[in-house]
């Protein structure tokens, strides 16, 4: 027994001994590793604010071949780009060109590595390098999930028409889920492909057109493209969206009544108004909610009469509306805790109670 | 008799053999496995723009449901640390399970609660409601106050009134990183199949909480609280990342995950009769699932973190891996059906069997196992170097988990990042092979009897408040987390 303990003692020792000196060695490559990298990253820095063309191509090339280098020069670059005036962005230009990187980029974007096609489309748009769109959008339809999304984000940055209409055709293709694009399009400068698509025919139809993928079969789109128009907030979509109301397809109708606030018309309320009328409740929520965004104070009435609809989720919608829209609404609201119908009734007393406001009928 | 006593003994020692032999290559073979697995997430982290999820208008929303019984001392610093997450949309759906102390009344003075009409939004039966409360300062803050019935059903009753597709079940007691949703999301926009995520629950024991925000991360100063911290990297560095890798995680903490509200719907919500209901419920999806042709991604995510008081008593300590262990043998026995059945693919065929053998009876087996090669030592019955083979090959396993799990650790969060925590974690890993581990297991064999006695609930807590995390009498229920694997 005596001597089974001396050797699990000493084997334990030993293994415990190599174990200890393992962890201890990698703790320390870490502890250096991240100091290099923070180097780096100010060194990447330093050369984008003030180095010269030779040294920042210099910094281009090195970043081309070391995979956390060139990381580290994507976040140098989201940190100071935006600081950087005509000239320095000049140089940095020169720098691409001089390093050829834009080349070596290219070509990357076809490695079987996926962290290396991610990471090159992730350079060539913060380089804005020439035609960066149009290398970077076939990775909308990578094979590796990462990568599509990285693509798309890329494009988000690039943000120019091409991106656009590249973004808008991987929404018909189905290549991502339909969210991931939407909140890439959601932005001003994609308006104008968007309704270019909205109010010109099918999706992934482009003004120039190497267009469509004959072979894939496309999505109808409407609604996502509302939902993406209704982010952007922009007055232009109005005459869209309001085409999109009257869309036989009700995620067409909710997506453009929930765009026709954020894009802040008047002439989106009368719209709103009849969609409260609509028959599908989720229609008639929603134009309700807008109508409270939107500070339709003479929708009131029009809102009044929905107070006791059929559907829960309009009754509050319609609610919260009324409170939104201030003494007119609250009007209502105090009028209907004597509602003859008890779900009104129910809704006007939440509302104001919610909103710290006097609930007593009288 | 004494001859057949000592064949009995040789047997049982030569079982003993095998089963070591084979539970250290799993857990290798494991290990290695999650090593990949985190070596290709360290890789891909610069491309995935968490920020960018957490702000976006399109990110799935979620609602964070906090079953509370008597917590009334941190509710309030609990759901004020929740509002916290960088998250752009998701709502607190509290659920005030029959507390018999102050916890409506604080919400209700805190958070200037006022009762609503709520219409639930799904058919789980549950214990009666009381009422809905909403409040009037914060939006995102839904109080459910419901007779007493367990966490299960509390889990329940917030999956009826929460208005997300996902739901976040955590306990009140515990913090999230505040990027932690948005890390926990990702993985259902990246594969829409996904219908479920878990995340990495770390112990909270020994580091500065203030204002509901960690601000100091420490290991703790004693052995019993240091050793959960390895215990707890180990059962997620060292198995959770494995079996997610090869598509057979079992076990999502109740602590931390992230599930899609309409699946577990349909499959009836969390099961009440059982101790286990965070495991059990996952078994139950991928089951649930399976028997329908349905696609079922069940996965582990290695960064996102939730912080939770572990017990810093033996005996609170002792009390919680009972309830565990218990936990576990439900679970296996509920869905005995699904053992070594081609039916439900690798789950049925590699990840079911493992946890019956390995994990439920898997204690059973050591403990006799110990008692039998302590006693044919001391009769003379087997070699000295087949004890220390045995009992070496013991030590081993537990020391290649124990540093492997820290070794991650290192490699992909270094949460620890002080010198002296990695001494306090490797003077764990080492102690506790000699001692702690064989009463683990004791612990552990020990709860086959309490199964049988089918004691339940919800057990005493005693909190003190995020502000001084000190001991609680006893930690909240959770899965089989912390076992080895």
């Amino acid at each position: 027994m005596q001597q089974a303990l001396t050797i699990l003692l000493v084997v334990s020792a030993l293994l415990c001994a190599l174990l200890t000196t393992l962890t201890v060695v990698r703790k320390v490559r870490r502890d250096r590793n991240e100091a290099s990298i923070l180097a780096r990253r100010a060194e990447f820095r330093d050369l984008l604010l003030g180095g010269s063309a030779e040294a920042l191509s210099a910094g281009l090339r090195w970043a081309n071949r070391d995979l956390q280098a060139r990381f580290d020069l994507i976040a140098a670059l989201d940190a100071v780009w935006p600081q950087l005036d005509d000239p320095r962005r000049e140089v940095a230009r020169n720098a691409i060109v001089t390093s050829q990187i834009d080349r070596a980029l290219t070509t990357q974007l076809r490695s079987r590595d996926p962290v290396r096609r991610a990471s090159a489309a992730m350079l060539i748009g913060r380089l804005s390098v020439p035609d960066a769109a149009k290398l970077v959008a076939p990775l909308l339809a990578d094979d590796d999930g990462d990568v599509r999304l990285t693509a798309a984000q890329v494009l988000g940055v690039i943000a120019d028409e091409a991106s656009a209409y590249d973004l808008i055709a991987a929404l018909g293709a189905g290549h991502l889920e339909p969210e991931r694009v939407i909140e890439r399009l959601g932005h001003p400068w994609a308006v104008p492909a968007m309704l270019h698509v909205l109010e010109g025919g099918g999706a992934g139809d482009r003004p120039t057109d190497e267009a469509a993928d004959p072979s894939i079969s496309w999505r109808p789109i409407g609604a996502s493209l509302a939902r993406a128009l209704g982010l952007a907030g922009d007055p232009r979509a109005e005459h869209a969206l309001l085409a999109l109301l009257r869309s036989g397809a009700v995620e067409e109708r909710i997506a453009a009544a929930r765009a026709l606030e954020a894009a802040g018309t008047a002439a989106g309320i009368p719209a709103l108004e009849a969609a409260v009328e609509d028959p599908a409740w989720q229609v008639r929520a929603q134009a309700a909610r807008s109508l409270g965004g939107l500070g339709a104070t003479a929708s009131v009435p029009a809102l009044a009469a929905h107070l006791n609809d059929s559907a829960w989720w309009v009754r509050a919608a319609v609610a919260d509306s009324l409170v939104e829209l201030g003494d007119p609404g609250l009007a209502v609201l105090r009028e209907a805790l004597v509602h003859a119908d008890r779900y009104a009734r129910d809704r006007a007393r939440e509302a104001l109670a919610v909103h710290h406001l006097e609930t007593d009928a009288g | 008799m004494r001859s057949v006593v000592e064949d009995i003994l040789r047997g049982f020692n030569l079982v003993m053999l095998v089963y070591l032999l084979v539970i250290t290559f799993v857990y290798t073979v494991l290990m290695v496995i999650g090593w990949r697995a985190v070596n290709d997430y360290v890789r891909r982290r610069p491309l995935r723009d968490y920020q960018f999820v957490s702000r976006s208008p399109m990110t799935l929303p979620v609602s964070i449901l906090a079953p509370a019984y008597n917590e009334a001392p941190v509710i309030a610093a609990a759901i004020r640390a929740l509002l916290e997450s960088q998250f752009l949309q998701f709502e607190i759906v509290v659920v005030n399970d029959g507390s018999t102390d102050e916890t409506l009344a604080v919400l209700a003075r805190e958070f200037d609660l006022v009762a609503v009409d709520r219409v639930p939004n799904a058919a789980l039966e549950t214990k009666p409601v009381r009422g809905v409360y909403v409040s009037r300062i914060e939006p995102r803050l839904v109080v459910i106050d419901k007779e007493n019935g367990g966490k299960a059903d509390s889990l329940n009753a917030g999956i009826r009134y929460a208005r997300y597709p996902l739901f976040c079940a955590i306990d009140a007691d515990t913090l999230l990183d505040p990027g932690a949703l948005s890390r926990l999301v990702w993985e259902f926009q990246s594969y829409p199949e996904t219908v479920a995520v878990g995340g990495i629950v770390r112990v909270l024991n020994g580091s500065t909480v203030r204002d509901g925000r960690l601000v100091d991360i420490r290991t703790p100063k004693t052995f019993v609280e240091n050793v959960q911290v390895l215990e707890y990297l180990r059962a997620f560095l060292g198995g959770r990342i494995g079996w997610s890798r090869i598509g057979m995680l079992l076990i999502i903490s109740g602590a931390f995950g992230l599930f899609r509200r309409d699946v577990v719907v349909a499959a009836g919500g969390y099961d009440t009769t059982t101790v286990g209901e965070d495991a059990e419920l996952v078994v139950r999806l991928h089951r649930y699932r399976r028997e329908r042709g349905e696609p079922c991604r069940i996965t582990f995510f290695p960064d996102p973190i939730c912080w939770t008081e572990a017990p810093a008593t033996f005996r609170v300590l002792t009390r919680q891996r009972d309830r565990w262990q218990r936990g576990l043998i439900e679970m296996m026995w509920r869905h005995r059906v699904m053992f070594a059945k081609p039916r439900y693919g690798r789950l049925g065929m590699v990840a079911v069997p493992y946890y019956v053998v390995f994990e439920m009876f898997g204690p059973l087996v050591e403990a006799l196992g110990y008692v039998a090669i302590v006693v044919s030592a001391a009769l003379g019955l087997v070699p000295p170097v087949f004890t220390a083979l045995i009992l070496g090959l013991a030590v081993t396993y537990g020391l290649i988990l124990s540093f492997g799990a820290v070794l991650m650790e290192e490699r992909a969060y270094r949460r620890y990042p002080g010198g002296r925590d990695l001494r306090h974690l490797i003077a764990a890993a080492m102690l506790e092979n000699f001692g702690y581990r064989q009463y683990m297991v004791i612990v552990r064999a020990r709860a086959w009897w309490t199964f049988f006695r089918k004691q339940g609930g919800w057990g005493e807590m005693t909190r003190v408040g995020f502000a001084t995390p000190l001991p609680t009498e006893e930690a909240p229920p959770d899965s089989a987390a912390a076992q080895t694997a």
